[in-house]
């Protein structure tokens, strides 16, 4: 598995994501701080690290995170779809499984270091807003520990789409479309709107106990994301297992 | 008898009212390059295809290295390189890191990537991006990716496609030297016969998604038969002769011509036969290899 892994690796269009990661990170600080200086926001939140936590994890979890999800799976799979490079995997000695969950686990690692990029950025620009002493480490680490681990099943519902769409382009539609509906559907009470993976990250990363927070239970919530990881999972191994992508 | 590397039987699949391999019983022995031949469409790929799993049958059993595929598909692919229909690459990355990513997953040593370069010629330009590659580099990069590691079997699925003349002299000598001196076995497809009858040793011969013809290549010169044409004084009574003696003759103008299928020619007897109506003039044609595969591949002809 190590392997198959590290041999992924060596496959990512690096300069083409690192650039992207870092578009993404700083447009999030972006929006983080100018919500912070807004005056729609200002007369209900005190100016401090928490309000912009707030600021930038909704922006995040909304539509960035979900987003990258299905722009990196769509990368993962782009340059196996156009040279044949499903086939030549297919012909080595090499468990298909074995090859959904590394590219799983790639997805996943990349989903992992945008999260690292995520609290990083937040902490050196809130140190340099000078924001105070109302920083919650305890916050910050479950957000982004927990928000990682509620995209599994959308980086698993990407990353099945990806296998079978071989046009890129409609792959990145499609997870941008699904992301919008993002809007809606984090409105609904978590039990609902879960069922829809795109939301869960959002769910998992927004504060609980604001005026603004999702209506969530925790054990249900967690329930959904496993079940519907599980069901990702599972069709896009089988995918993979059926030979599709030939 | 030397062992059978790959052997199928009654392998079969069938897509919708087609089928485009229909009961195909390969026999490929060991240490042999073994040409299989078609017209394009014939289902050359698609039992390649089968071979390697990348296709399920529909009926019908392989066997390779004498176990079952795809059952044991893990084991037989350790021992098989392969290239089929186009070669595979990722054009964002050099020859040398594609060869490093197969190397990586089938956890070979570094030191290989750099002999097969060698063998292919490609050891200037492994450090190229292979989306800048020529169709005869990648094709000669897909080669290299499957002899990395080390196969016994090696299926080559028109190789030769997009590659210039003395490309075509390089991989056939490589090809020769990898059988006869390394004990490679080497199954090919080709859709012209001049590519492969000049370095296999049998030859598979499908047409239609059915083996027409499987057998060493000698065998199948045996086959291409000879005419004999005499022009005679007078063809009437010639003819009438021959037929009586159970010869098939065709007759044009004053031209007979005599085939003979088989291979013990009685020559003299025919010019005994046909001395009494005047032979003016004796003429032995041979068809062809081509002219025989194409008579094997055409439509309504069967052996």
């Amino acid at each position: 598995m190590e392997y198959l892994m590290k041999a992924e690796r060596m496959k990512l269009q690096y300069p083409l994501i690192l650039i992207l990661l870092l578009i993404g990170t700083l447009g999030t600080v972006m929006l983080g701080i100018n919500s912070l200086n807004s005056e729609n926001f200002a007369g209900f939140y005190v100016r401090g690290w928490k309000t912009f936590y707030l600021h930038m994890a909704s922006f995040h979890g909304l539509f960035l995170y979900p987003l990258y999800a299905g722009v990196l799976a769509s990368f993962i799979c782009r340059y196996e779809h156009i040279n044949g490079g499903w086939k030549q995997l297919f012909c080595l000695p090499v468990p298909r499984s074995r090859v959904y969950y590394a590219k799983l686990g790639t997805l996943m690692l990349l989903l992992g270091l945008i999260q690292l990029l995520f609290a990083g950025s937040y902490l050196l620009a809130g140190e340099l807003l000078q924001l105070g002493n109302d920083l919650d480490v305890a916050e910050l680490i479950t957000g982004t520990v927990g928000g990682w681990l509620a995209i599994l099943p959308f980086a698993a519902l990407q990353l099945w789409v990806s296998m079978r769409l071989k046009s890129f382009v409609s792959s990145l539609i499609l997870s941008a479309s699904i992301v919008i509906a993002n809007i809606v559907l984090t409105g609904l009470h978590a039990s609902v709107g879960a069922w829809f993976p795109s939301t869960t990250a959002y769910y998992a990363m927004y504060p609980r106990g604001t005026a603004l927070s999702p209506r969530l239970d925790v054990i249900p919530f967690i329930l959904i994301v496993a079940a519907t990881s599980a069901a990702y999972i599972w069709a896009g191994r089988r995918s993979l297992m059926r030979g599709a992508q030939l | 008898m030397p062992q059978l590397i790959v052997e199928t039987k009654g392998l079969t699949r069938r897509f919708g009212e087609q089928v485009p391999v229909n009961e195909v019983n390969l026999e490929v022995p060991e240490g042999k390059i073994y040409g299989f031949l078609g017209p394009n469409g014939a289902g050359k790929t698609t039992t390649i295809k089968m071979l390697l799993g990348l296709l399920r049958a529909d009926a019908g059993t392989i066997r390779m290295f004498g176990q079952e595929m795809p059952e044991n598909s893990l084991d037989i692919l350790r021992k098989v390189g392969s290239l089929v229909e186009n070669p595979s690459y990722y054009g964002h990355l050099t020859g040398y890191k594609n060869l490093k990513i197969l190397s990586t997953l089938l956890k070979l040593p570094d030191r290989r990537i750099g002999e097969v370069l060698e063998i292919v010629r490609l050891t200037s330009s492994a450090d190229r991006k292979v989306s800048g590659y020529s169709l005869g580099m990648k094709q000669r990069l897909g080669i290299a990716a499957a002899l990395l590691r080390g196969p016994q079997l090696l299926i080559l699925d028109e190789p030769t496609n997009g590659l210039d003349p003395a490309g075509i002299q390089e991989i056939r000598h490589l090809m020769l030297s990898l059988a006869h001196d390394q004990g490679m076995t080497i199954l090919l497809s080709s859709h012209l016969l001049s590519e492969v009858d000049t370095i296999a040793d049998e030859i598979g011969i499908i047409s239609s998604g059915r083996l027409v013809y499987q057998g060493a290549l000698e065998l199948l010169e045996r086959r291409r038969g000879k005419v004999l044409e005499f022009a005679v004084e007078r063809p009437e009574e010639a003819l009438r002769t021959l037929l009586l003696q159970g010869f098939a003759v065709e007759r044009k103008g004053n031209m007979l011509s005599v085939s003979a299928e088989k291979a013990s020619m009685p020559q003299a007897e025919l010019l005994k036969l046909l001395g009494p109506y005047g032979i003016m003039n004796v003429r032995e044609i041979s068809k062809s290899l081509e002219e025989l595969f194409m008579e094997l591949t055409g439509t309504g002809v069967s052996l």
